[in-house]
């Protein structure tokens, strides 16, 4: 059986924000919640990276553990989901996420923040497949459609991948035997010169 | 005069035995009925349609090695 997983290739991100576009418009995402969101590390420093986050459908998931009224189960594929019918809007997923994946749609008064939204894997939910309450409550169900999630497939770089596991390791195993490392990035010679070699520069500033 | 009144209530006695034994199969029939409901919930989730490799997953994939 296969495993859904997302995987970021940060060295390919390029804040685009196009995954977090697609994915609010695609389930119709109301206001104030984002299921995915790009993260920027040492913005505007040389090196910056950036890498697009939401639920990573843990293997042993925390917001599934601290859960009181059990609303999350997990898939075959391992797609981690919730119920919105059981859903009591504790808050208490959005404190275990290390990702801050759980989003709730309010802010009110006696911490009234209604159910719990967060990324499907483009899985829907316990409804019927590509029913209308599904989509309401959950958004689109891709998968059910033959597809994978939509972030991954409109990513421009292909910096977000999605879907198997097993095949997914076998894109990012290849492409990092490709570009190499650092300074042995695939292009960077060409782009920057040799990284032990000054570039040399042009005799007479390369104008003719 | 008195036999036809003990009469009258073995009957009743009768009746409500059986009708006893009529209601407690149909608890049994609903319980069993009721037990078969996570295999409705299995068929339901059999009915789900999760990931597999089509075209549009294969093209994906290919795309992604580039």
């Amino acid at each position: 059986m296969a495993r859904m997983k997302f995987i970021c290739d940060a060295e390919r991100c390029i804040e685009c924000n196009g995954c977090v576009t697609a994915c609010k418009n695609e389930h119709e995402v109301p206001w104030g919640v984002n299921r995915r969101r790009v993260v920027t590390i040492n913005d505007g420093v040389p090196g910056e990276r950036s890498m697009s986050v939401a639920c990573m459908h843990c293997s042993d998931a925390p917001c599934m553990a601290v859960c009181p009224v059990d609303c999350f189960y997990r898939t075959d594929e391992g797609v981690v989901l919730h119920d919105k019918d059981l859903c009591i809007g504790c808050g208490y997923c959005f404190y275990a996420c290390p990702f801050g994946a759980p989003q709730f749609p309010q802010a009110g008064a006696f911490g009234l923040r209604g159910k719990m939204d967060k990324c499907t894997f483009c899985a829907g939910g316990p409804e019927k497949d590509s029913s209308e309450d599904e989509f309401r409550k959950y958004g689109r169900n891709r998968l059910a459609e033959g597809k994978l999630p939509l972030c991954a497939e409109v990513c421009s770089t292909k910096a977000l991948l999605g879907g198997d596991a097993d095949v997914l390791a076998d894109i990012y195993r290849q492409r990092v035997l490709t570009r190499g490392k650092g300074a042995d990035i695939w292009g960077w010679s060409t782009a920057y010169g040799k990284p032990d070699a000054p570039a040399s520069q042009p005799a007479g500033g390369g104008q003719s | 005069m008195t036999k036809q009144t003990n009469l009258k209530r073995r009957h009743f006695l009768l009746s409500a035995g059986v009708g006893g034994v009529g209601a407690a199969a149909a608890v049994v029939a609903v319980r069993s009925s009721g037990e078969s409901g996570p295999d409705a919930v299995a068929a339901t989730e059999q009915d789900k349609r999760g990931y597999r490799m089509t075209d549009h997953v294969a093209a994906y994939y290919r795309t992604a090695r580039v």
